[in-house]
């Protein structure tokens, strides 16, 4: 079931309408942000790709840089990473 | 540029009596040295600017742990420490650890980190929930015959019983992971999985020399788990697990 | 066996470690220096949602329901709804078995990806962001670090 249809089968409770539909899209699409084992996965799906020498070059690297960036952006938020300037 | 003004990206320590082997580019490009003090020495670069485009930054800094991992024992920095200088690398780290890291250098020497990781089959598991536990088979039948609106409860109380058993089995199945290590490794170190359907990541500091028997125990685990949990067995890695002031020597430590 | 064991001896020696299996060593694992300069992390603009890491909550339960709910017992493979919860919960990493996933994984991040609630992350910063209260009282699912179990 996609989300949306998901969402509109939920019963509305007394106090429901736009802003709670909106707070449950933004949780939908946190989880999928955040949730690393598709990140990971990404990831390792392009460790086989550049060792079994289907793909390679520059988008490759391009689309590993945002996996990557996710990740951090994971711990960033968690404070988990540095985060700041130098000096 | 041996700048020992501008601020330095520290990778990790090695024993300065080991020749390191040390890759020609590090992080942004720059080159990667040594900064030495009273028998240690810290892998550095020099940072030219204030910033570090991170996803590239980590790739470089891995390839430099790599490198000098291979041919000497290293203790991994965190990902992107940077000290401002080399006179900082000296007074912030090397100095007020320097018996510690010459101690953990000493217990890790010729020693690697290897990874066992298990995730569960999303399917299976939710099979064996609903085939073992009554409550839930119960309620999902009874969720099954009710219009959805009518079993919102219901719902929630199907889902939370079924988040209650997976968190059931996942301790189950760490401990029967531990167990199958035993004997097989000097240190344990147990991380809580961070994707949805991890059952367990383990990581093991081997000695070199028994990293090839260590492959014996984990097809056994692989066995006994069946078609419930798919293992990974990565390595060898530095003892990236290993160099936490916390952990206890000897016992599995939940990290 | 394990699933997916292509050759009795995959589980011999240890896979050489690809940058997917090192990278969460790197990032959490290590010595940490505690009055290290901080240093600013350029990274590429990707749509930033200012909120902490959602843990199990009353949409995960009833996400659970569902997947349950669809089970077909009386099979013993292939139900339908498993495969769309995986691919709803993990964003095209369900569908990664094949290569097509490389250009799933892109499209998620370059363009037209649907996590992307580009109307949503500029007003929904509410300070309701704390999931830990919305009923998560799943004993595995508390620690922070944890996704939805």
């Amino acid at each position: 079931m996609g989300l949306i249809t998901g969402l509109l089968t939920l019963p509305l409770a007394p106090v429901r309408g736009t802003v709670w539909l909106a707070e449950r899209i933004q949780e939908q699409a946190e989880r999928e942000y955040y949730d690393e084992s598709a990140i990971l996965a990404g990831l390792r799906e392009i460790d086989e790709a550049r060792a079994a020498g289907d793909v390679d070059g520059p988008e490759l690297d391009e689309v590993e840089d945002a996996l990557i960036e996710r990740l951090l952006e994971i711990r960033r938020l968690a404070g988990e990473v540095p985060d700041g300037r130098i000096g | 540029m041996a700048d020992a003004e501008g601020n330095v990206y520290v990778y990790g320590v090695a024993s300065a009596a080991e020749r390191a082997r040390l890759p020609d580019a590090g992080v942004a490009g720059a080159g990667v040295r040594i900064v030495e003090h009273d028998g240690l020495a810290a892998l550095v670069s020099d940072l030219d600017s204030g910033t570090l485009v991170a996803a590239r930054e980590v790739r470089a800094h891995w390839r430099v742990i790599e490198a000098a991992a291979a041919s000497t024992t290293v203790l991994p920095v965190r990902f992107a420490t940077v000290l401002a200088g080399d006179r900082a690398v000296v007074d912030q780290l090397l100095e007020p650890q320097a018996d510690r890291l010459t101690e953990l250098l000493r217990s890790l020497a010729g020693r690697v980190q290897l990874a066992v990781k298990g995730e569960y089959d999303e399917e299976v598991l939710l099979r064996e929930i609903v085939r073992e536990t009554p409550a839930v088979s119960a309620l999902r039948e009874r969720v099954s015959t009710r219009p959805e609106a009518a079993s919102y409860y219901d719902r929630i109380r199907l889902g939370e019983l079924v988040s209650g058993e997976i968190g059931r089995r996942r301790t189950r199945d760490q401990r029967m992971a531990l167990a199958a290590f035993e004997g097989h490794a000097e240190s344990i170190v147990a991380n809580e999985p961070r994707s949805a359907n991890g059952a367990f990541d383990l990581a093991f500091l081997v000695s070199r020399d028994k990293v090839d028997a260590f492959g014996a125990p984990v097809r056994a685990l692989s066995e006994a788990l069946g078609d419930r949990i798919r293992l990974r067995y990565l390595g060898p890695l530095p003892p990236y697990s290993f160099v936490d002031e916390q952990r206890a020597q000897g016992a599995p430590s939940w990290a | 066996m394990a699933v997916g064991t292509p050759s009795s001896g995959y589980l011999e020696r240890p896979k050489p470690s690809g940058l997917a299996d090192v990278i969460e060593v790197i990032l959490d694992k290590g010595l940490v220096i505690d009055a290290y300069v901080r240093v600013s992390l350029i990274g590429i603009e990707i749509l930033t949602i200012d909120a902490r890491i959602v843990i199990a909550s009353v949409d995960t339960y009833l996400r659970f329901a569902e997947a349950v709910g669809r089970l077909n017992l009386a099979e013993a493979d292939d139900s339908q709804g498993l495969p769309e919860l995986m691919e709803s919960m993990t964003s095209g990493g369900a569908k990664s078995k094949t290569s097509g996933a490389l250009e799933a994984v892109k499209e998620k991040i370059t363009g037209g990806d649907d996590d992307d609630d580009d109307g949503d992350d500029d007003e929904k910063k509410t300070p309701s962001r704390s999931r830990r209260s919305s009923g998560s009282s799943s004993g595995s699912s508390s620690s922070r670090r944890r996704k939805s179990s």
